[in-house]
């Protein structure tokens, strides 16, 4: 489905590249070259990474859940300062953590109880 | 011989109801895939592997959550690099529109290698996914590529605020894609579920309001960290109206996304799999 939406993408919608620049909401359309062309080459490899693992998540885990998960990118960040910067993170900064990661503990429970009600229905 | 008094029911009367609705084809297939053989024989899975699976996926959904989460980061950078660099390269609706056809390049070569591997009908993953025919898919991808567009929001975005107060609104998606749940698809609540949010966004408030002073015992680096960027965002010159106005419309809109997208494909497998 993710490669028919991408062909989709590719047949109906470059005709807004003309109407975008008609209208002025962009300058005309100019391929990228030389260092912009590496940016834009290596962000469509990291956007397309990004799209899968969004569609692939939403419909492996849960909408909500990919949703809630999305939170932890904060305790992330803070353990990705204190591993590559050394940062101790402040005792508010904690707190905060913790709430997130109990928020998302919290919600794998609740999947788990959702998923073993449906297992139990069908036993 | 089936013993009718001795043994459960083979179907419970709702799944008797939902065979009821097939149509002759269906039924034929129905009864090709699914010959009574999980309850008849015995063969369905023990509650305990049905546990490990659970596990299993939920372990891979929360792989693919945190994988989603680091490439989104490094793509949000890179995109701000592209807008605002030496030289600049404005054209978001072009970055975004050429970002799906690669995507769509990469999902096609993956999908073409997990067909030849699992040894799959194209046509049959459609049939499994709830499409009879090809141009069902075709119109409902092409609906899906317009929707999807919202990521245009993104990329005009990113050069009108900073990465952090970009993440710091994306974060509220969940509450977002709990409302939508329960207002079109009358999603029943569960208070976890509730209480879960609630944490989050506790957790987002608080780390998002708190300012760290730069003569602390971090001699001042925090501010050049992710979570140093965090702070203090609201007097920040580089926030413009228009970009927390955009960063805005593409939270509600992706929340708008994923629980469509969840809601077809989670929905329809389920069902077809059931069947």
């Amino acid at each position: 489905m993710i490669a028919l939406i991408g062909l989709t993408n590719a047949l109906f919608l470059w005709p807004f590249f003309f109407t975008n620049a008609w209208l002025g909401w962009e300058p005309p359309i100019e391929l990228p070259t030389g260092t912009n062309l590496t940016i834009v080459l290596s962000g469509s490899v990291l956007a397309s990474a990004s799209n899968i693992l969004f569609m692939l998540a939403a419909v492996l885990a849960s909408p909500f859940f990919l949703a809630v998960g999305q939170v932890l990118q904060i305790p992330l960040s803070i353990l990705s300062d204190l591993g590559l910067h050394g940062e101790m993170m402040t005792l508010v900064q904690g707190l905060g953590c913790a709430l997130i990661v109990v928020g998302f503990v919290v919600q794998v429970v609740s999947d788990y109880k959702s998923e073993r009600e449906k297992t139990d229905r069908i036993d | 011989m089936r013993d009718e008094t001795s043994r459960e029911p083979l179907l419970h009367e709702n799944e008797c109801n939902e065979i009821n609705e097939l149509d002759p084809a269906e039924l034929k297939e129905f009864a090709t895939a699914a010959p009574l053989s999980a309850r008849e024989t015995g063969d369905e899975l023990p509650l305990t592997d049905k546990k490990k699976c659970f596990t299993c996926a939920c372990l891979v959904g929360n792989i693919l959550v945190l994988l989603f989460q680091m490439v989104t980061v490094a793509n949000a950078e890179l995109m701000q690099i592209q807008e605002t660099g030496t030289h600049p390269y404005l054209h978001p609706y072009f970055s975004v529109w050429f970002n799906h056809c690669v995507t769509g390049v990469f999902s096609a070569i993956i999908a073409a290698i997990w067909l030849a591997v699992t040894k799959q009908s194209f046509m049959g993953v459609l049939r499994e996914n709830g499409f009879s025919t090809f141009c069902q898919a075709f119109w409902t991808a092409t609906g899906f590529a317009v929707f999807i567009m919202f990521n245009i929001f993104w990329s005009v975005s990113l050069p009108l605020v900073t990465v952090s107060v970009f993440t710091t609104i994306t974060q509220t998606t969940c509450v977002f894609v709990l409302v939508f749940s329960i207002i079109f698809f009358k999603h029943a609540v569960r208070a976890l579920e509730v209480v879960s949010v609630l944490f989050c966004i506790g957790g987002v408030v608080i780390i998002s309001f708190l300012k760290i002073d730069p003569d602390s015992s971090n001699n001042g680096t925090a501010n050049t960290s992710t979570i140093g960027a965090f702070l203090s965002e609201a007097d920040n010159p580089s926030n413009s109206l228009v970009g927390i106005a955009c960063v805005v419309a593409f939270t509600v809109l992706q929340a708008a996304y994923l629980v469509v997208w969840g809601w077809r494909f989670s929905e329809k497998r389920t069902k077809a799999s059931k069947r």
